[in-house]
């Protein structure tokens, strides 16, 4: 492992794929606007990919912006489960970073683009929109490469995103040549459902004509709102049958499933018994409601996030199809201040070196337990890690591989 | 407790001993005692009890500014010697000769050097050491207990607006999405209404020295409704000076960028440091509270002297010191020629109703934009419990120093103990004061 993560980065390196990945950029959204097709992504025209029997992964991300002080010291921490007990079962990278570079923002959605591309990049919206996060990777994603090296369906690698970030909803693919909208991800998420139900009802016809036009001008909103597919985005039909089971069993009113994040773990565990998928990240947001001031909102959010992974282990361990072949990783897109000169040392993640310091934690087949690693190492990291464990090429992410996990 | 309208705490002797040809301090002592003055405003900044004090220094000095706008406007027609003259050839207005004392009575080094026996002399210092010390708290009091009346509620509903807003949507309780909006809108709403209202009051209330004043509604209202275009400046006052407040309020959200997640920094240092940085901010938020406040009594003085010269104000409706003051700069009669610039005209398109619809609309706007500025956008940025909600420095109580939770501010127990004490003190005078009335109509049926 290289002491110094931000030598195994050259500024040069980091400028040249700054440059590229703002081409492909510019040209990605266009051309997808352009070729007026609808942007379903169950097709892939490569038939050379085969069947994937590698382990399954469930990808934690531990957020929004969680230290490590909440989370891995024993003294102080909030998620007991995560602490205690997992901590035992796998490798913990306990000094993981998020490398200081000029430009590089600690946030959640570039922390999520992080962990998803291996890559630290420099984001901005795609249309330039006041305080919005809707970016473009601008190298493949973790899905992307599962996805063109082996020949799993859309639906099998997920992103399980929380009503509260919808700018976060379509990071599924990047713009890079030769992976993108074909090599795809789905989302699952509240707005996911949503879209789905007022397609319906618009279908059915049996609502008042106020409501459906209501829904109907949502309906148009949400389509602007993801300004990639241009609104030409199309469910497949197994994500259908996925929420029509949903719809099915909770309404729709919306009032009867789990909220917040805990609608997160509920979808991740439906998801597991009905779309069985090879990948998933579970992207918990929660605590991030600590901005507004109140430090209870950090910490329920952290004993929320905990009591789901305790229920999502505990659903891979009772099911034939996961147990013994799930990797888990668990890593914060961010961390946050430390700042002993305000009431709530943590309510904001500005740059400050505290909100760089993270940590990773994996479990699973494979990987050495109990193991805690000192030294330093970096965010990027983790995409080659898994690429490795899980037998594909992240050729565009941070070569380093974590190595001390792989048993 | 005497209900008959009192001038405000001012030495009733007529000066003795002027230190200068027109009765006011010498330029030297003035020059010295003027950085101290200030660094006494800074540091009464740093806690509640201090800013109180502020507040009845201020009270003060706008009591100064008014009688100053009102001898400027007779300077005018020719009839009047300088300020200094006019406030020196009355008792009422003497003690105003310099800017008011933190601790000492006005104009003390006189009145003790006018005694001719030294006991006497010595009665005068025992009595006058901390006279102007209990003028600032008692003024002070009266003041923040008058604004918190008007101030306070709306400051509440933000504090559980905000509270139990972001519980909702926390806990993503759509079904209650609506308590959290509702409660903070009506505060907002109560909070522009009521700062339509507190400036203007409270210059009266500094003007006539009497807490009761604050509360001639019907005068101060009126005194509003004929200052529209004043109003609109000293509400685009108060937005433009809280911006720098806001920048503070946020300044330690950005200290300690440097400390890594184990970082543990002594309390001591902490506060050291914080203490540092609120002395420095003072700067700032004395002089711009004090400024604000004598822009208000200007305001106050400029729009009554007009309403009691065009007859909208009765001669009765003034306090009585403030109808001696009128009557001797022969200010109760509009002797000046009326001047019809751009400027007046623009005034007077304010009094029309399209111009008071307009002034209302952006009053309320620039309002709106300070309660965005130092309750809101600040409480994002540095969330500070209570005191984000329950204090705005410029136009509440000018106190601005905030320690965390953890360190603690021992200024605010003794604070509230003497809120306290003041309260019980008022609330014993005023029993005996009805136990007095009662007696008194007793004997008069016997």
């Amino acid at each position: 492992m290289n002491p110094n993560p931000s030598s195994a980065l050259p500024r040069r390196d980091f400028l040249r794929h700054l440059a590229v990945g703002s081409s492909a950029l510019a040209l990605g959204p266009t051309l997808l606007r352009a070729s007026g097709a609808p942007a379903t992504a169950s097709v892939l025209t490569d038939v050379s990919r085969k069947a994937y029997s590698g382990p399954n992964l469930v990808l934690i991300r531990w957020g929004g912006g969680a230290r490590r002080r909440e989370s891995i010291e024993p003294a102080t921490t909030y998620s007991p489960f995560l602490c205690h007990e997992l901590l035992k079962r796998g490798t913990l990278y306990k000094n993981m970073e998020i490398t200081q570079l000029k430009g590089l923002n600690t946030s959640h959605g570039e922390g999520t683009l992080n962990i998803m591309t291996g890559h630290y990049d420099e984001y901005k919206d795609i249309e330039n929109g006041f305080l919005r996060t809707r970016f473009e990777p601008k190298v493949p994603t973790l899905f992307e490469y599962m996805r063109k090296a082996y020949d799993v369906p859309d639906y099998q690698t997920l992103i399980v995103n929380n009503e509260n970030r919808p700018d976060e909803e379509f990071y599924n693919f990047s713009n890079h040549l030769g992976f993108g909208l074909n090599v795809r991800s789905q989302t699952l998420s509240l707005y996911r459902y949503k879209t789905y139900l007022f397609q319906k009802q618009l279908a059915e016809g049996k609502l008042p004509e106020k409501e459906l036009t209501e829904k109907r001008d949502q309906l148009a909103k949400w389509r602007k709102a993801d300004a990639r597919a241009a609104g030409k985005d199309e469910m497949p039909p197994k994500m259908e049958e996925f929420w029509a089971n949903w719809r099915g069993h909770y309404g729709d009113s919306g009032f009867v499933n789990e909220r917040g994040d805990r609608l997160l773990t509920q979808l991740t565990i439906r998801a597991m018994k009905e779309l069985k998928p090879k990948m998933v990240m579970v992207n918990f947001t929660d605590c991030d409601y600590v901005h507004w001031g109140y430090m209870d909102h950090y910490t329920r959010g952290i004993a929320i996030m905990d009591e789901g992974l305790r229920q999502l282990v505990t659903a891979v361990e009772s099911d034939e199809a996961y147990r013994d072949n799930t990797i888990f990783a668990v890593i914060p897109d961010c961390g946050r201040d430390n700042n002993p000169y305000i009431d709530v040392p943590c309510q904001h993640h500005f740059n400050s070196r505290s909100s760089h310091e993270i940590f990773a934690l994996l479990f699973g087949p494979g990987i050495a337990k109990g193991q805690v690693v000192d030294g330093l190492c970096d965010q990027s990291q983790l995409v080659s890690t898994l690429g490795k464990m899980m037998k594909f090429e992240t050729a565009s992410a941070e070569s380093r591989v974590l190595e001390e996990a792989i048993a | 407790m005497d209900l008959a309208p009192q001038p405000p705490s001012l030495p009733s002797e007529v000066p003795a001993l002027a230190t200068a040809h027109d009765g006011r301090p010498a330029l030297w002592r003035r020059t010295l005692f003027a950085p101290v003055k200030f660094l006494f405003g800074l540091l009464m900044v740093q806690s509640p009890l201090g800013a109180v004090f502020l507040t009845g220094w201020t009270a003060r000095l706008m009591q100064r500014v008014v009688l100053w706008t009102w001898w400027r406007n007779a300077r005018r027609s020719g009839n009047v010697k300088s300020f200094a003259a006019f406030l020196a050839e009355d008792q009422r207005t003497n003690g105003h000769l310099h800017w008011p004392n933190w601790f000492l009575a006005q104009r003390f080094s006189s009145q003790v050097a006018a005694e001719p026996l030294l006991s006497q002399k010595m009665k005068r210092i025992v009595a006058g050491l901390f006279r102007s010390l209990w003028d600032n708290g008692r003024l002070g009091c009266q003041m923040f207990l008058n604004a918190s009346l008007v101030l306070l509620p709306s400051m509440l509903l933000m504090w559980v607006a905000w509270f139990s807003g972001w519980q909702v949507s926390f806990n993503k309780q759509y079904e209650h999405f609506v308590v959290g909006g509702s409660v903070g809108l009506i505060g907002i709403a109560l909070f522009v209404a009521g700062m339509f209202y507190v400036p203007m009051a409270l210059a009266r209330q500094a003007s006539t020295g009497d807490w009761r004043s604050f509360y001639a509604f019907r005068l101060v209202r009126g005194l509003v409704r004929r200052a529209w275009f004043g109003n609109l400046l000293l509400a685009g006052g108060y937005a433009a000076a809280s911006l720098p407040i806001l920048i503070m309020m946020t300044g330690p959200t950005f200290f300690g960028q440097s400390h890594s997640s184990t970082t543990e920094l002594s309390p001591a240092v902490v506060e050291r440091n914080l203490r540092l940085y609120y002395l420095a901010c003072a700067l700032w938020v004395f002089p711009a509270f004090v400024v604000l406040r004598c822009a208000a009594a200007c305001l106050y003085g400029r729009t009554l002297l007009k309403s009691v010269q065009t007859g909208s104000v009765g001669e009765d409706d003034l306090a009585e010191n403030e109808w001696h003051t009128l009557h001797r700069l022969g200010l109760l009669a509009d002797t000046t020629p009326a001047k019809r610039s751009i400027w007046t005209q623009l005034i007077l398109w304010f009094g029309t109703k399209a111009g008071r619809i307009t002034a209302g609309f952006l009053v309320a706007g620039l309002w709106f934009l300070v309660v965005g500025q130092i309750n809101y956008a600040a409480t994002f940025f540095n969330y500070r419990f209570a005191f984000s909600w329950i204090n705005q420095p410029l136009t509440f109580l000018p106190w601005f120093m905030h320690l965390p939770a953890h360190i603690g501010n021992q200024w605010v127990p003794v604070s509230v103990a003497f809120f306290v004490f003041f309260a019980a003190w008022r609330i014993q005078r005023a029993v005996k004061w009805v136990r007095a009335k009662k007696s008194a109509i007793a004997r008069l049926n016997a």
